[in-house]
C-alpha cells in the first residue's frame, strides 16, 4: 500500500480522538457535562489506559506513540490515571482543563500532520 | 476575533458541501457503487450539520472556545476535501470505469471468505495501491486491471479496513491479533530503551522511541496486511513484493531514523516468508528467498546492526504467527497447496510462468487475462 492509505487509516483514529476531546472540553468548560456522558467516560477510560502498563488497547498505544514527541508547557507528563479519576469525579479545575487543552492541541497537531502526509506533503 | 470570518467562511463551506452533494451521482448503472454513494452522501450531510453547529452554537462565540471552533472548522474542511478528492472523484467515473477490477475483487473476496463488505475499486491512484478505509474505497493506478503481476497487492489492501471496523465480533479476532502485535513490538522497544538507560550511551534512546512510534502508528499494521495477503493468496504475494521492490525500492534495509509509514522492505519479506513457511509453502519460500538474495546482492545494500535491532527476527516471527492466527480465527481461507479458486490459481500461476519462461510471459499474460475477464464476467464475478 502507498503511504496515502496507511496515513488515512491512522488519520481517522487521530481525528476521532480530537473530536472527542474537543466535545468533552466544550461541555466541561460550559458546565453542561453530565456524569453519564458517554464521551467523558470514553475519554476517562482512555486516559486511565495511558497511565496503566497493565492494560493495553489500540487507542492508548497509538496515543502514547503520538505523545512521545510532545511535552506539556510545564515539561511534566500528566498523571494520566489521576486525570482520569478527576474527570469522572466531575472536576473542572483550571489545572485539569489546561492538561486537556494541551492534549487536544497536541492531537490536533498530529491530525493536521497526518492529513498533510495523506496528501503527499 | 474571527467571528465575522467564520460567518462568511462557514457559509461558503456549507455551499461547497451542498454543491458536492449535488455532484453525488443518482441512478448509477453500476449498483456496486451504491454503498460508496451512500457513505459520501452521509458524510456530506454530517459535515453540513457540524458546520451549522459552528454558526449556531452560542459557546463557539465565547473567547474560551475559540480554539475548539477553529479546530472543528479545520476538521470539517479536511473531511470535505477527503470526500471530494477520493469519494466523489471515484463516483464521477463510475459509469465509465472498467467493471473488471470490481468484479475481480468480489471474486477474490468470495474465494478467501472475506468477512467484510468488499471495497469499491477505482483507477484513480497516482501512487500505487491504497485503500481509504472510511470510504471502503480501494485506489489503483489506471493500467492495473490489464496486468497480473501486481494484483496480489489487492489482498494486502483488503486487510486494512478490517482493522478499523468497530463492534463486529466476526472480525474482532483479527483486531485482537493486531493488538497483540502492537503490544509485543511496543514492549520489545521498551526493553531496548531500558537497556540503553541502564548502561551504555543514551543517544540511541530517541531513535528507539522513533522506531517504537513507527511500529505502533503504522509498521505493525503494514506487517499484518502483508501477512494477511501471504496467508490468503500464498507465494504470489511474496513475488509481487519482490517485483515492487525491484522496480521502485530504495534501501531494502532502511532502519528509519524518523517517522516513516512503511517498515523496511527486507523486514516485510522476512515476515511474508515466515507466513508462507508456516502454511507449508516451504519450497516456494526458499525460491523467493533465493531471488530476494539476488536482488539484495544487485542492489548493493547491506543490513547494518541498527537494522537487526530495529527488526529482530524473533519479533517478526511473533508478528507472523499472530497474524496467521488472526486470519484463521476470522474464518478466511488460508492458502495452502490444495487451495483452489480461479483468481488464486491464476495469480500464483502467473508468477510460476514468469520465472519459467520470462520471454513468453507477456503473451501468456494476455491470454490468461482475457480468459479471466471472460470467467469473471460470465459468473457475475
Amino acid at each position: 500500500m502507498s503511504s496515502v492509505g496507511l496515513n488515512a487509516g491512522l488519520y481517522s483514529r487521530i481525528r476521532d480522538y480530537a473530536v472527542m476531546l474537543d466535545d468533552v472540553l466544550i461541555r466541561l468548560k460550559s458546565g453542561s457535562m453530565s456524569s453519564n456522558d458517554e464521551q467523558l467516560r470514553h475519554l476517562a477510560e482512555l486516559l486511565h489506559n495511558l497511565g496503566s502498563a497493565a492494560y493495553r488497547d489500540v487507542e492508548s498505544l497509538v496515543l502514547l506513540a503520538v505523545l512521545q514527541t510532545s511535552a506539556p508547557p510545564d515539561g511534566r507528563t500528566p498523571a494520566w490515571e489521576q486525570l482520569s479519576r478527576d474527570l469522572l469525579a466531575g472536576s473542572t479545575t483550571p489545572a485539569l482543563i489546561a492538561q486537556l487543552e494541551w492534549l487536544a492541541a497536541t492531537i490536533e497537531q498530529e491530525r493536521s500532520g497526518m492529513l498533510a502526509k495523506m496528501r503527499g506533503a | 476575533m474571527l467571528d465575522g470570518y467564520f460567518t462568511g467562511a462557514v457559509g461558503e463551506l456549507i455551499e461547497r458541501a451542498r454543491w458536492l452533494k449535488a455532484k453525488v451521482p443518482r441512478n448509477l448503472r453500476r449498483r456496486d457503487y451504491d454503498a460508496l454513494r451512500r457513505i459520501c452522501d452521509d458524510r456530506l450531510t454530517d459535515a453540513i450539520r457540524r458546520l451549522r453547529e459552528i454558526l449556531d452554537e452560542p459557546a463557539y462565540r465565547k473567547p474560551e472556545f475559540r480554539a475548539q471552533r477553529l479546530r472543528a472548522f479545520r476538521r470539517i474542511v479536511a473531511e470535505l476535501d477527503n470526500v471530494e478528492s477520493f469519494g466523489i472523484a471515484a463516483l464521477e467515473r463510475a459509469d465509465h470505469a472498467d467493471p473488471f477490477l470490481n468484479d475481480l475483487l468480489d471474486r477474490i473476496a468470495k474465494e478467501i471468505r472475506f468477512p467484510h463488505s468488499t471495497p469499491i475499486v477505482a483507477t484513480l491512484s497516482q501512487r500505487y495501491f491504497y485503500v481509504i478505509s472510511e470510504l471502503n474505497l480501494l485506489c489503483v493506478p489506471l493500467a492495473e486491471g490489464d496486468f497480473l503481476l501486481h494484483l496480489p497487492d489487492l489482498y494486502h489492501e483488503l486487510a486494512h479496513p478490517l482493522l478499523l471496523v468497530a463492534d463486529d465480533p466476526v472480525i474482532e479476532p483479527f483486531q485482537a491479533a493486531h493488538l497483540k502485535g502492537l503490544g509485543t513490538s511496543y514492549d520489545y522497544l521498551n526493553g531496548e530503551i531500558e537497556k540503553e538507560r541502564g548502561y551504555g550511551p543514551k543517544q540511541n534512546v530517541p531513535l528507539l522511541r522513533a522506531w517504537q512510534a513507527n511500529y505502533v502508528k503504522s509498521w505493525t499494521t503494514e506487517f499484518f496486511c502483508d501477512g494477511f495477503a501471504a496467508a490468503t493468496l500464498g507465494p504470489a504475494f511474496a513475488w509481487a513484493h519482490l517485483h515492487l521492490c525491484a522496480k521502485r525500492g530504495g534501501n531494502l534495509f532502511e532502519a528509519a531514523t524518523t517517522a516513516t509509514s512503511h517498515p523496511a522492505e527486507d523486514a516485510r519479506m522476512v515476515l511474508v516468508l515466515k507466513v508462507l513457511s508456516q502454511l507449508g509453502h516451504m519450497k516456494a519460500a526458499a525460491e523467493v528467498q533465493a531471488r530476494w538474495n539476488d536482488l539484495i546482492d544487485e542492489s548493493g545494500y547491506r543490513a547494518e546492526p541498527e537494522y537487526r535491532r530495529c527488526y529482530p527476527e524473533p519479533l517478526l516471527a511473533d508478528l507472523a504467527r499472530f497474524c496467521v492466527e488472526g486470519v484463521e480465527k476470522i474464518g478466511c481461507r488460508l492458502a495452502d497447496a490444495d487451495s483452489d479458486g480461479d483468481v488464486h490459481v491464476l495469480l500464483n500461476e502467473a508468477w510460476e510462468t514468469f520465472w519459467k519462461t520470462p520471454i513468453d510471459y507477456s503473451a501468456w499474460e494476455r491470454k490468461a487475462l482475457n480468459a479471466l475477464r471472460r470467467t469473471v464476467k460470465a459468473t457475475g464475478n
